[in-house]
């Protein structure tokens, strides 16, 4: 069809360097590789976080407050596995505990753990080798790299650990636990540098003893699902059929809430900020296009001449306008994959790597691709462009033969 | 010139015919009255000349027979069809089978090669280009412009641009050519070519021709000649135009 050909010709004249075409198309490529590259940054943060969260707390988490420890905890993890849903239950024991060794001294967080349980709920085996997680027993301890690397400690070596409730029972001068000489018997190294940094495993045997928990009992249990996205339902299900209180199922939705959402609004209002850019990188590419017609006035009028009716005439500035939205948004795209290809290297230039890991706690810059991102941005820059050449495609379908020629002559 | 081919008149309806156009235009100072009580009736194969002076309305008058412009007031048939107050689509459709333009300054579409420049009016009229491909480089040609057809309007002279006019301007076999001052951009001998050849493509191709020049001697090799004055239409040494 002629206005296509005429729109391709007009967009890339033959043997000239087409500036409007460049600059336009270069205009909404940056706009879109900025809304693409800022979606997915902050897309794979919160999906980063969230499944951290589903790896680290399972996907419903029952709690109960210290004072009321969960037991028996093996018979009540079997009860829950038979609910419907619930793929595993693992119980294990939470706290605080102070490292003793001289030059060592600090506070971090311990999680007892029945290996072979939670090896069923969470990712263990993706951070740990068989033969660490088959060998580990009570004497032992596994230490995050990170906290392995700031104690100065590796495998093999000991440490002594005290717990909150040897804290207490010192102050009320009750003394009924000793702290825990262990044995480093492996390092895990998950990428999220505050369960690197601050946490450790023991047996939940050890954890009890530890933190003077009767036989048989856990502070937590912690559940994982068939599928994930049923926690919230599931969660409320077990609420009112099996937990009496003070014991409540918590969905791991309800984990970090206020961070999540943190996350999601910076994303929402970081996509309002780049809808803003885009916008007005939009209006430029209308004004660029609107010049661009007016200096067509005269072929306007010969087309109309020749038997080119309106609509024929409009289809060839609003495809024109189409092309440069399309190009600018394939060539955009392809910037911000490259862009996130090369992120690590982006953060190290830009020596935001320690940001990265106060901030967002990764070490590296996590990537999740959201096919929705990459839809949304496709329909935002093809509707802006579209609309914004509607204006001078009108205006060129509007114009009079005898008018465009005279003034063009 | 042998122009006596193109003073036959046939059978068939007139291919244009208006009655007492007017045109006038709203300007500051008041209604600028550009044309007044123009008839003109053209039968098919029919040469008629117009001149005037500079700004008698002669492009405005070609305008409106065109129907690139509408008249104030009259009457005006194309193959005897009724065209004021049909929509601007109708009448771009019509112009498209029935009339072809020759512009004084060629208005060739500076993207397009002079192929792609005369297949555009045969595209815009409704044809396939594939089927109208050996029609263009025929005419192309005739206009003696064979080994340019590759070439864009920057690459041709001023002479060579207007045969590529010429030559669009017939691709669709018009009934009428409407040339608005068609050799005015070129030397005198190159005009005199151009008009030579206009003169003997319309004449083969039986098409009825109205051109508007200030030459006063290609405006006598047409069998009929008009003048216009004071907006309004005359026979030279005679009485306002009349069918």
């Amino acid at each position: 069809m002629w206005p296509f050909l005429l729109a391709r010709k007009q967009l890339f004249p033959p043997g000239r360097f087409p500036v409007f075409a460049f600059v336009s198309i270069l205009g909404v490529a940056f706009g879109v590789a900025a809304l693409l590259v800022v979606q997915t940054v902050m897309n794979s943060f919160g999906e980063e976080h969230r499944r951290r969260i589903r790896e680290s707390a399972g996907d419903i988490i029952i709690t109960v407050p210290p004072s009321n420890p969960l037991g028996p905890a093996a018979e009540i993890s079997d009860l829950l596995e038979r609910e419907e849903g619930v793929k595993a239950a693992a119980p294990y024991i939470e706290g605080a505990a102070v490292l003793l060794d001289e030059d060592r001294v600090g506070f971090y967080f311990v999680r007892g753990i029945d290996t072979a349980r939670e090896r069923r709920v969470t990712p263990l085996d993706q951070f740990l080798p068989a033969e660490v997680l088959n060998g580990f027993d009570d004497e032992h301890v596994i230490l995050g790299s990170l906290l392995a690397q700031k104690l100065g400690v590796g495998i093999g070596e000991r440490i002594t650990l005290s717990s909150s409730a040897h804290v207490l029972q010192a102050v009320e001068g009750n003394r009924r636990t000793l702290p825990k000489e262990l044995e480093v018997h492996g390092i895990f190294h998950t990428g999220f540098v505050e369960i690197d940094g601050r946490a450790m495993f023991t047996t939940l045997e050890t954890a009890r003893d530890m933190f003077a928990l009767p036989k048989n009992c856990a502070s937590s249990i912690h559940l994982k699902l068939h599928d994930h996205r049923r926690a919230d339902e599931i969660a409320a299900r077990l609420n009112a059929k099996l937990m009496l209180p003070p014991a409540r199922a918590k969905a791991w939705t309800d984990v970090r809430k206020e961070f999540l959402q943190a996350v999601e609004m910076e994303k929402q209002m970081l996509f309002f900020l780049m809808f803003i850019i885009t916008l007005v990188a939009s209006f430029s590419i209308g004004s660029t296009l609107f010049s661009h017609v007016v200096r067509r006035t005269r072929e306007i009028g010969l087309i109309s001449a020749l038997g080119g009716t309106p609509a024929r005439i409009l289809i060839v500035f609003l495809v024109q306008g189409v092309l440069v939205g399309a190009l600018g948004y394939g060539i955009g795209t392809t910037f911000a994959i490259l862009t996130l290809h090369f992120r690590q290297n982006i953060v190290a230039l830009l020596g935001a790597q320690d940001v990265m890991n106060k901030q967002y706690l990764f070490e590296k810059v996590p990537l999740h691709y959201n096919p929705a991102d990459f839809f949304a941005a496709a329909l935002l820059t093809l509707g802006l462009i579209t609309a914004v050449s509607l204006l001078p495609a009108i205006w060129a379908a509007r114009r009079k033969p005898s008018e465009a020629m005279r003034d063009a002559s | 010139m042998d122009t006596s081919a193109l003073d036959a008149s046939a059978a068939a309806p007139p291919v244009i015919q208006a009655t007492a156009l007017a045109k006038s235009f709203k300007t500051p100072q008041g209604l600028l009255q550009v044309l007044q009580d123009v008839s003109l009736t053209l039968n098919p194969c029919e040469f008629a000349s117009i001149r005037g002076e500079s700004g008698a309305g002669k492009t405005t008058l070609l305008q409106v027979l065109g129907g690139l412009d509408r008249p104030s007031s009259g009457e005006l048939l194309w193959n005897n069809e009724r065209i004021c107050g049909r929509s601007n689509a109708f009448l771009a459709r019509r112009r498209a089978r029935w009339l072809g333009f020759i512009f004084q300054s060629y208005h060739l579409i500076p993207e397009l090669t002079a192929r792609e420049n005369i297949l555009l009016a045969g595209s815009i009229a409704g044809s396939r280009s594939r089927e109208l491909a050996p029609a263009a480089d025929a005419l192309l040609e005739r206009v003696g412009l064979g080994g340019r057809a590759a070439h864009l309007p920057s690459r041709l002279s001023g002479g060579e641009c207007q045969r590529v006019a010429i030559a669009r301007a017939l691709l669709n076999k018009p009934r009428l050519i409407l040339a608005d001052e068609p050799t005015g951009n070129l030397d005198e001998r190159t005009g005199e070519e151009i008009m030579t050849l206009l003169l003997d493509i319309v004449r083969t191709e039986k098409t009825a021709l109205i051109l508007v020049t200030h030459n006063t001697t290609f405006a006598s090799l047409a069998p009929r000649r008009l003048i216009l004055r004071h907006g309004t239409l005359h026979e030279e040494n005679s009485s306002p135009a009349q069918s």
